[in-house]
């Protein structure tokens, strides 16, 4: 292959200054003087965050291409591709709060590519991993990417509209986050499923009782609960916005201890 | 709603029995119950928890137990009592698991057939002033299922003729709980029946049988190692019954092998060597090993295994997530062999190869007496005879099979435990559990038909439940309107 100065961490860097920009802008439009912002605003914003997300996309498949092997086999790749994930999912489900709130979903992911980049160069799996066969961990983990992004989405989400009624005293009606907690479970019991059956199927074992595995079924059951109360009790508003806004603070020890 | 009138709702001193079901068939106590498991398994995360090494080593156990009461100091103590130190095994789990699986059982009753109006916030009511339906609300309550049954509802009706529930979408609770249920049933099943048998080694063409009522042995043939590449390292099993074979398999690394209900694990192959010694006559030498004692033989069998040896120091570390280690003093790619009659000793050194390299390479040195320069050093790859202070010395190098097989039936209900519970997941995120229950009032100049949903008051009306309303009003008279009340059978919940 042929050599080229761009690396990884470079594309991750632009990604940083690119959410951030969606931040700002933002947070401009919140500040306009006058009548409401308009779609226009929204529109450059997402742009912008569209951007991030190809970037991190090519910063991980330029990894992958230096590395000849499967992608996401070591923690900051998971921590990065839970990033687009929830960049994916913020695009899927924009959010339609109010201006300044809105900011946080970006300020918050610019974090994580950060916490991600910082954690670069991608360390060696575990040997506990080795063993997995590399697609199957691959897979595995791609669920738990989609899962994290989810939640990191529904919770950045419903934190704007908690803080939008708290704070700015104004009726928040999204509902995109619920929608997104509601996908990222059944993604990180598909996670954990592949994650078991690999592991029964390699070395005779579904349970380690690893620190990855535990903080994997304590988000788990913590989800459970949001499940149950937003489809058997039909909890929606207050109750789960605070939930899963617990729920992303959950996430980020999930992903650390991979 | 506060947890006391919360409790008030659901406990009703009348009917002792009737409450406890609605007690322990409440969503609310699922709720609960997972919460619980969560600080559990947060706990699990926090704490030490004992490492597999200390369970099945009393002196690893004594020195883990021994490092944390002194880092802990009398709290240590309360760990232990308490069961934190191995919270996936403790009474806790296990009472947790047993009350969440008693709770979804009940729940899941309460699915298919609704007992009791359970935590029914949002109301309505709808007043019926048309005559003919005044006089028979057997009438009313056939034009209402009309309408749920035209918009898919299942409709359930009371013993009383005037009290109903009808549901939507109640098949996908139904497959997260069953899964659920079927989950925790496994790991019970998994805990009672299953048993495995780790680290058996086996050499080519020995027997070895498999016990546990299989009345099955095992042989094992033709073993290689694996390298490191995809598709390297196999053995070929033969399966005996009595004197005959049954069937011939080839176990492969990091692939299991079903045959008759079991499952075999390559778990990994050793180097192996077998010295022989013989005088210049051609009788046998006695030889000895460290591990062996006092006693003598005539042919010795050297296991290399790189993880274990007999000596080692224990590591340990509190840290949460840390495993606990050994350090080998020794080597385990190292052993030694003693000829006592000749005042010899003969160190063995185990080369593994490079993946996808060349074959492995053993280098034997000779020591006289106490002396710590070998007199005497040779590298072999295959079966060789050499001559040491002239004796001839046979060594063969073979490889043995650690297989693990054993036999567990609750994987199969974990497993398909596991999919339910996705299904039911992914098919209740686009279609919430909708349920909504049903009382007639009659009276002479109207009937008043009320309806709750599942839907606590706080939260804002959902959409599906004010049109289910407004059908409803228009079916039974075109010119009403549902508007909000009381619910006038709060005293009376037992449908």
């Amino acid at each position: 292959m042929m050599a080229t100065p761009l690396s990884a961490i470079h594309f991750f860097t632009v990604a940083v200054f690119c959410l951030i920009g969606s931040a700002a802008v933002y947070l401009l439009a919140a500040r306009m003087p006058g009548t409401s912002p308009g779609k226009g605003w929204r529109n450059v914003a997402r742009a912008v965050a569209s951007l991030a997300l190809l970037c991190i996309a090519t910063g991980l498949a330029l990894s992958l291409a230096k590395r000849g092997d499967w992608p996401l086999q070591t923690a900051p790749e998971v921590i990065l591709a839970a990033t687009a994930a929830a960049m994916l999912w913020h695009l899927v489900h924009p959010y339609r709060g109010e201006w300044r709130w809105g900011a946080l979903f970006y300020l918050g992911a610019a974090a994580l590519t950060i916490w991600g980049t910082v954690r670069w160069p991608a360390a060696q799996a575990t040997p506990a991993v080795q063993a997995m066969p590399p697609f199957w961990l691959f897979v595995s983990r791609l669920m738990l990417a989609l899962a994290c992004g989810a939640f990191i989405h529904a919770g950045a989400t419903d934190l704007a509209c908690l803080l939008t009624e708290k704070i700015s005293h104004k009726i928040c009606a999204e509902e995109t986050g619920n929608a997104a907690v509601l996908l990222g479970l059944p993604f990180l019991s598909a996670s954990l499923l592949l994650t078991v059956t690999a592991e029964l199927y390699t070395r005779g074992v579904y349970w380690n009782c690893s620190i990855a595995e535990s903080w994997q079924l304590l988000a788990w059951l913590f989800y459970a609960i949001i499940w149950c109360a937003w489809v058997i009790l039909g909890w929606r508003g207050r109750r789960i916005w605070v939930l899963t806004t617990l729920g992303m603070v959950l996430v980020l020890p999930m992903l650390n201890a991979i | 709603m506060t947890i006391r009138a919360r409790w008030a709702e659901f406990w009703d001193s009348r009917d002792p029995l009737d409450s406890l079901w609605r007690v322990f068939a409440s969503p609310y106590l699922t709720i609960l119950l997972l919460a619980c498991l969560t600080v559990l398994i947060g706990l699990g995360i926090i704490l030490p928890q004992r490492p597999t090494e200390a369970l099945t080593d009393q002196a690893a156990n004594n020195l883990w137990l021994a490092s944390l009461r002194q880092h802990y100091h009398g709290v240590a103590d309360w760990f232990i009592r308490l069961g934190l130190l191995d919270i996936h095994r403790s009474l806790w789990m296990r009472g947790l698991l047993g009350l969440l699986a008693f709770n979804l059982l009940l729940a899941t009753l309460d699915i298919v057939q609704p007992r009791h109006v359970m935590h029914a916030g949002m109301e309505r009511e709808i007043l019926v002033h048309d005559p003919a339906l005044l006089e028979s609300p057997e009438r009313l309550m056939e034009r209402i299922r009309q309408v749920l049954h035209a918009q898919r509802y299942r409709f359930l009706i009371g013993k009383s003729n005037r009290l109903a529930c009808a549901d939507h979408s109640w098949a996908f609770p139904l497959l997260v709980y069953m899964g659920l249920l079927l989950v925790i049933g496994g790991l019970v099943i998994s805990e009672r029946t299953a048993w495995w048998e780790e680290n058996v080694a086996l050499q080519p063409g020995q027997v070895r049988p498999l016990g546990h009522g299989t009345n099955l042995a095992l042989r094992a043939d033709d073993i290689e190692a694996y390298n490191g590449l995809s598709n390297s390292g196999h053995a070929e099993l033969t399966f005996l019954r009595g004197e005959g074979e049954t069937a011939r398999r080839r176990l492969r690394t990091y692939t299991p092998l079903f045959y008759h209900g079991l499952l075999f694990y390559l778990t990994s192959t050793e180097p192996v060597l077998l010295v022989q010694a013989h005088d210049a006559s051609g009788r046998n030498i006695p030889l000895r090993t460290p591990e062996s004692g006092a006693v003598q033989f005539m042919e010795v069998a050297l296991h290399f295994r790189a993880a274990e040896a007999p000596r080692y120091i224990v590591v340990l570390d509190l840290l949460p997530g840390s495993q606990l280690s050994r350090q080998f003093q020794q080597s385990g790619l190292e052993r030694y062999v003693l000829v006592p009659s000749r005042d010899l000793s003969l160190r063995l050194l185990y080369q593994s190869p490079q993946p996808g390299g060349a074959t492995p390479a053993f280098q034997v040195q000779a020591f006289r007496g106490a002396e710590t320069v070998p007199f005497y050093q040779h590298q072999f790859h295959a079966a060789e005879t050499i001559e040491i202070a002239g004796d001839r010395y046979l060594f063969q190098p073979q490889r043995y099979a650690l297989i693990k097989f054993g036999q567990d039936d609750g994987l199969v209900f974990i497993f398909v435990g596991i999919v339910l519970v996705m299904l039911g997941m992914i098919l209740s995120t686009r279609h919430p559990l909708k349920r909504v229950y049903l009382g007639l009032q009659p009276s002479s100049k109207a009937v008043k038909v009320w309806l709750a949903a599942n839907v606590p008051a706080t939260e804002k009306i959902p959409v599906w439940f004010e049109n289910l309303v407004q059908d409803i009003a228009t079916a039974l008279e075109p010119n009403r309107q549902g508007k909000t009340d009381k619910n006038p059978f709060a005293m009376d919940k037992k449908a």
